[in-house]
């Protein structure tokens, strides 16, 4: 990003507090997501991540703090302009096995759409478009009950691309996946912001965040522990004061981003020669 | 009616079409069942007389037709209004239970889910054993039908937090507002007596009381809550993806969920009034529906109403004429014929996905 104007900023969450009953799920979070880019956001199971999430889309009430989406504060807008600005792809998003790929795709449209209003020429168009860009368009006609894990995800990031949001939001897009599908993903989500999306993207797999990122959002008990570059988030004082000492970060030379991998307590240190 | 196909319904469901559309198909198998219930009866006519005698009674344009005057009466008088009752009632509990079936996502979901039926057997109930003058021979439809809303209100009402009304404490709402219903309805037959089977008939369901001036009576309310579950077709497609999902779609789930359920539960209280508690109509035609032309409701809804009031027809067809002149009733045809052909079709439909 040369220039972080406002309309580069896509979403701005500024010391957001959010509270599930009497528990402070996050506390004090402020983070943006810019036009172009990809942010991910990693910390252990409980850290926050998915409230966080479910909190920038206006589905939890904000104890404190606010959170703008393009520039506009997002109590301000209603349902369906949220939905035109904000795609989410859920960690497990359900879906009829039955429907087929085109009908979840065409889903995403509905933002665009008024109660009374059928779908023109141009939805399907953008339909078509959203499966062609999320690689899924050789699979409209299957059934989602048959699709592989990846194949599946796909066919949720082409809806989440049919609603237009220059914003995307995605909850573990690579969880069961295998090591190939979880690549080809992250290539994906790296092309959309590529072409000018801005990316906010929950990953559990610190190697794989620190490979495909732009910059990294470290969350423990629901506040930021660190920010900035993948190489100056994922450090070995970062992740042991998050993770416990059973986790060893490698800098290799040959490999552009930290490499994250478990160590069995007394014996990681003899075989992790490159660490720092 | 039908969706524009450019992607969203692309090759299989071209294929499914085939030369003849679902919808047309449709309005092929209500035509024919209600031209052959017209004929069949305790004196068959033939089915020229029939579409004549409807011929003649068309406004404007119809008269002129000779036909033997004994039959036009049967026909115009008996079995139309009947063949018609069947029919709204057959539109009104498929196209309920495939709306209900959509907002609980629950395939077995049916429209006396939130206590639709055990509230009007109730207010049947009443009806029959209360002598309500001011209300004559209505009392029994007009209590049915306030049985089945009450009982609706109050398991929505029960069910409302501050916050929202979810799905499962909805129906655990119902579940429990249909036992009271049901075990008060179990007293009255009690201490009924002779009237016992009077109510014995409501909870089985029966076409006999079918007339014209009751059927023009409910039509409005089957019109505005099938009207209105059409109208959110589309939304309750969105809707098949979990609340949140919906929600972040841009559905305003909880103002969905109202109205979709306030209109399936007019029309299933109708239908219940015109002709008492019909199980299985609701249940399983939607399923049919699914399993031949796909999920969107755009398409469940309508061909749902269209072939829910071809089985009804058929089924009080059979209901009339296989004891003749007994009569069986419609709720045990439904059941009996409904039962073996929808475990058949979801017999071939598991082994299709072998």
């Amino acid at each position: 990003m040369t220039t972080a104007t406002t309309t580069g900023t896509l979403l701005r969450l500024h010391d957001l507090e959010v509270r599930i009953g009497d528990t402070t799920i996050v506390r004090g979070v402020s983070l943006e997501v810019r036009r172009g880019e990809v942010l991910g956001l990693i910390g252990p199971n409980g850290a926050g991540k998915s409230t966080l999430l479910r909190a920038a889309t206006g589905l939890l009430p904000l104890a404190h703090g606010t959170v703008e989406v393009a520039g506009a504060p997002l109590d301000q807008l209603d349902r369906r302009a949220r939905a035109q600005a904000i795609a989410v792809v859920q960690q497990i998003p359900e879906a009829p096995p039955t429907m087929r790929v085109a009908e979840l795709v065409l889903l995403g449209r509905n933002p665009h759409l008024g109660l009374l209003a059928r779908e023109s020429a141009h939805d399907y168009a953008v339909t078509q478009e959203a499966m062609e860009r999320a690689g899924c368009a050789d699979l409209v006609d299957r059934m989602l009950g048959t699709l592989s894990g990846g194949q599946r995800r796909r066919a949720f990031i082409a809806r989440a691309l049919a609603q237009e949001a220059s914003l995307l939001l995605l909850d573990e897009p690579t969880a069961n996946l295998d090591v190939q599908a979880q690549c080809e993903i992250f290539e994906l989500v790296r092309s959309l912001a590529a072409d000018g999306a801005g990316v906010l993207v929950v990953v559990h797999d610190l190697t794989l965040a620190a490979t495909y990122c732009d910059r990294l959002v470290l969350l423990a008990a629901g506040s930021v522990v660190a920010e900035g570059a993948p190489h100056e988030v994922v450090t070995s004082a970062n992740v042991t004061r998050v993770y416990g000492d059973c986790v060893t970060v490698i800098n290799d030379p040959s490999h552009a981003a930290p490499i994250v991998v478990p160590a069995r307590a007394g014996k990681h240190r003899m075989e992790a020669s490159h660490d720092d | 009616m039908t969706a524009p196909e450019a992607i969203a319904l692309p090759r299989s469901s071209a294929r499914r079409r085939g030369s003849l559309g679902p919808f047309a198909l449709a309005w092929l198998l209500l035509a024919v069942f209600a031209v052959l219930a017209t004929m069949l009866g305790t004196t068959d006519i033939p089915a020229s007389a029939v579409l004549g005698a409807i011929w003649n009674h068309l406004p404007f344009i119809g008269g002129g037709v000779a036909i033997e005057p004994g039959w036009e009466r049967i026909v115009i008088d008996v079995r139309l209004p009947r063949v018609v009752t069947a029919g709204l009632a057959g539109a009104a509990l498929a196209s309920s239970g495939a709306a209900y079936q959509g907002v609980f996502r629950n395939p077995l979901a049916d429209p006396f889910l939130l206590g639709v039926a055990s509230g009007a057997a109730l207010g049947a109930a009443l009806g029959i054993v209360l002598p309500i003058p001011a209300l004559g021979y209505a009392a029994v439809p007009v209590l049915a039908f306030a049985g089945a809303v009450i009982a609706v209100v109050l398991a929505y009402t029960a069910s409302r937090t501050a916050a929202a009304v979810s799905n499962t404490s909805l129906i655990l709402a119902g579940v429990a507002i249909a036992a009271m219903a049901g075990a008060a309805t179990s007293f009255i037959l009690l201490t009924a007596n002779e009237r016992a089977l009077t109510i014995f008939g409501f909870l089985f369901g029966s076409f006999n009381a079918a007339s014209w001036p009751r059927a023009l009576t409910a039509l409005p309310y089957l019109v505005v809550g099938i009207a209105v579950l059409l109208v959110y077709a589309r939304v309750l497609n969105v809707l098949q993806l979990d609340e949140e999902q919906a929600s972040q779609l841009g559905v305003d789930v909880s103002r969905t969920r109202f109205a979709v359920l306030a209109a399936a539960s007019l029309t299933a209280a109708t239908a219940v009034a015109m002709a008492g508690v019909i199980g299985f109509v609701g249940l399983i035609v939607p399923h049919v529906v699914r399993i031949a032309f796909g999920v969107d409701y755009r398409r469940v809804l309508p061909l749902s109403a269209l072939l829910g009031a071809a089985f009804l027809i058929a089924a009080d067809m059979l209901a009339r004429t296989v004891l003749r002149p007994q009569e069986v009733p419609v709720g045990i045809v439904t059941a009996m014929v409904g039962g073996p052909f929808f475990l058949a079709l979801m017999r071939s439909r598991l082994g299709a996905l072998r």
